[in-house]
């Protein structure tokens, strides 16, 4: 017998799945003030949150954030579908499109979506370049289209399958990130920039 | 091979109670931990609502575990992805380490995963030739000092700065004009040697949190990231896991998210939460290669449809532990096993054997705080106290408890030697007490000198309750 079979078989007969689909176990938020609710827990998860109209207006809250920052002006930018190199270079940012290299520590990358109820956004490997950005750089700036903005998990659940299972396979990582990395075990107070990224700045756009 | 585990309990809890360090440390993890606790859930509108329900998932997980278990494997390998099943740690080590081999992987990182400590991983794959790089901070801080974790999720907590400052000042390859002096240059320096062990990794080892049999899914939970960096950058990705870990949907998944970090550090969600689906698809530009599940047994399945099966719900939060009396007494090291306090108490003997893990059930007061705080609500002291009857049945304490405890037994059992029992303790007692300290309590018991080292007894009343009891005036009926 194999360990598969060895193992199983002390699990009990091989029955049908019983239990369906569990309901929410917290209230879900209000849909109303979502935006406020998801700025309100990633600045108390450490993230910074700026809020524009439109994509236009990308480049130039960038460019206003990493001045008040003090940080410098040149960044890995995911391919966006309404940005193009010119109109970061217009701000006065040179943009790159590749993987982190240590030389270059600011990645602006899109959400795939966020979650109000925690105030985290969600990265995926469906996006536009590599995932390892995300971890890599030491200034992680998200671009959010509020639109992906969703109340809480069981809407998330609900965003994926209608996206993913029903048409295709699912991606082959998403990750919530929910403010800069850290680490608790070089005594308190709690040190950012652990391994990932020390600074994480949400820009909502269209709110 | 079981897990190995230490039975010298008294001579460890002794190096412990000597340490004034580790006192300091446990000290600050007592108050911050279970008040980080209680904000977390006194912040829901009904935080126990929240907990019935994750109780409910893995009560319903434990009652499908063998179908869960079918599905999950089944999208896994829908999606390209391998699942390994491993009767027990030595078969874990060798499935991994024949992955690596197939890979002709020299360097490996790694990121928390206790089922990799349960099975003694590393030592394995060391002697495959491997080098295995810890990359949870605290994890890679006793990698350095070759030492066992002091608790489930913070494995270095007995540590000092210094005492941190001086096993990298040991191991690394430091500019000595820059010496290490702050938790900051700590974090910088880590963050350099360990980016360069993430992007040279030819195998990425994670554990798994949880599993999703709906789509295949592995999550794991991170504060700093570095389990994305192992399973993201090298060729290959595999995740060790227990068989028990599987819930049936993203739903149940929620659930659990939603109490597990704040169990655990009193976070909404820990800083990462990583769903991982197989391998990179063509259209992927990272990513492993190759992705394998082992999911591994080791005593696991022996636990399903006995007294110990509440067990298996555990979502290894280590609340218990925090809240535990006796774990912040004495730490984690004096349990001798990788997993301490009340959890490691029930799962020790289990694992390793009851012989070695035997002391561990003992060393409890049953106050019942750990089942209180459970966000999986396992009767922790009623298991505790199953193997405490299991302990007798085996015979492995010595004759003289034994004999003592079948006295004790004999005396207090017969009404009439009880009380003749308890007068003249009584009376020896209040007399010890007069000769010791003029009769306020008694700083020292003859034969358990042991117990009184670190406490002072009461004297007893003059009267005991039964006599009083027994004098009181009758009243009419109401």
């Amino acid at each position: 017998m194999s360990a598969r079979e060895q193992i199983l078989s002390r699990l009990g007969p091989s029955l049908p799945v019983s239990g369906g689909v569990e309901t929410a176990a917290v209230a879900p938020p209000r849909a109303e003030g979502l935006v406020e609710l998801f700025a309100d827990r990633a600045l108390h998860a450490k993230c910074s949150v700026d809020m524009i109209g439109s994509m236009a207006g990308v480049p130039g809250a960038v460019s206003r954030w990493l001045s008040a920052e003090k940080l410098e002006r040149r960044l890995i930018a995911e391919p966006m579908d309404e940005l193009s190199a010119a109109d970061w270079l217009a701000e006065g940012l040179v943009s790159a499109h590749k993987e982190i290299s240590p030389d270059n520590d600011i990645f602006v990358g899109v959400a795939y979506a966020a979650l109000a109820e925690f105030g985290a956004i969600v990265v995926s490997s469906h996006g536009n370049g590599p995932l390892v950005n995300a971890f890599l750089a030491e200034t992680h700036i998200v671009i959010l289209p509020v639109q992906r903005l969703v109340a809480d998990l069981e809407a998330y659940w609900a965003l994926l399958r209608n996206e993913f299972v029903n048409n295709s396979v699912m991606p082959r990582e998403f990750c919530f990130v929910n403010g800069p990395s850290r680490t608790g075990d070089l005594g308190l107070p709690v040190k950012l920039g652990a391994h990932g990224p020390a600074r994480v700045h949400v820009v909502v756009v269209g709110a | 091979m079981t897990m190995r585990a230490d039975p010298d309990f008294s001579g460890l809890v002794a190096d412990s109670l000597a340490n004034e360090r580790l006192g300091e440390s446990l000290g600050v993890l007592e108050v911050s931990r279970s008040l980080h606790y209680k904000l977390a859930f006194d912040e829901l509108d009904d935080g126990d609502a929240l907990k019935r329900a994750a109780t409910e998932v893995r009560q319903r997980s434990l009652k499908n575990l063998r179908p869960y278990l079918e599905e999950f494997e089944q999208n896994v390998q829908s999606m390209g992805g391998q699942v390994h099943w491993a009767m027990d740690g030595d078969a874990a080590n060798q499935i991994i380490a024949d992955i690596c081999r197939a890979q002709e992987a020299r360097r490996v990182t790694k990121s928390k995963s206790m089922v990799t400590e349960e099975i003694a991983l590393l030592p394995a794959l060391e002697a495959a030739g491997i080098e295995v790089t810890e990359t949870d901070l605290g994890e890679y801080i006793i990698q350095l000092r070759d030492e066992p974790p002091s608790h489930i999720t913070a494995p270095a907590l007995h540590l000092s700065l210094e005492q941190v400052i001086d096993a990298f000042n040991s191991s690394h390859a430091l500019d000595r004009s820059k010496p290490l002096e702050t938790a900051d240059d700590l974090l910088a320096e880590a963050r350099g040697v360990l980016r360069d062990k993430f992007l040279q990794s030819d195998v990425g080892i994670t554990g798994a949190n949880f599993l999703i049999a709906e789509s295949g899914g592995a999550v794991v939970v991170t504060n700093e990231g570095n389990a994305d960096l192992t399973a993201i950058i090298p060729d290959t990705h595999i995740v060790v896991t227990g068989i028990e870990k599987v819930v049936a949907s993203f739903e149940d998944v929620g659930t659990l998210l939603r109490v597990l970090p704040r169990a655990a550090v009193g976070q909404r969600l820990t800083n990462y939460t990583s769903f991982f689906h197989g391998p990179a698809r063509d259209e992927d530009t990272d990513g492993p290669r190759e992705f394998h599940v082992v999911l591994v047994d080791n005593g696991r399945s022996e636990m399903f449809g006995t007294d110990f099966e509440d067990m298996l719900r555990c979502i290894r939060c280590g609340a218990c532990i925090n809240h535990c009396p006796v774990y912040t007494t004495i730490g984690g090291h004096a349990y001798g096993s990788v997993y301490p306090g009340p959890m490691g108490a029930v799962l020790t003997p289990q694992f390793a054997s009851l012989q070695a893990g035997r002391h561990l059930p003992n060393a409890s007061t049953f106050c019942g705080r750990c089942e209180e705080v459970c966000p999986v609500g396992i009767p922790l002291p009623r298991l505790l106290r199953q193997w405490r009857s299991k302990e007798l049945e085996s015979g492995y304490r010595p004759l003289a408890e034994r004999s003592g405890l079948n006295l004790w037994k004999w005396l207090n059992r017969r009404g009439w030697s009880y009380r003749l029992g308890q007068k003249f303790a009584a009376i020896g007692l209040r007399g010890l007490a007069k000769l010791q300290t003029g009769g306020k309590h008694i700083s020292r018991l003859p034969f358990l000198a042991g117990w009184t080292r670190s406490r002072n007894l009461t004297s007893p009343a003059a009267r005991s309750f039964q006599s009083q009891w027994a004098d009181r005036p009758r009243k009419g009926a109401d």
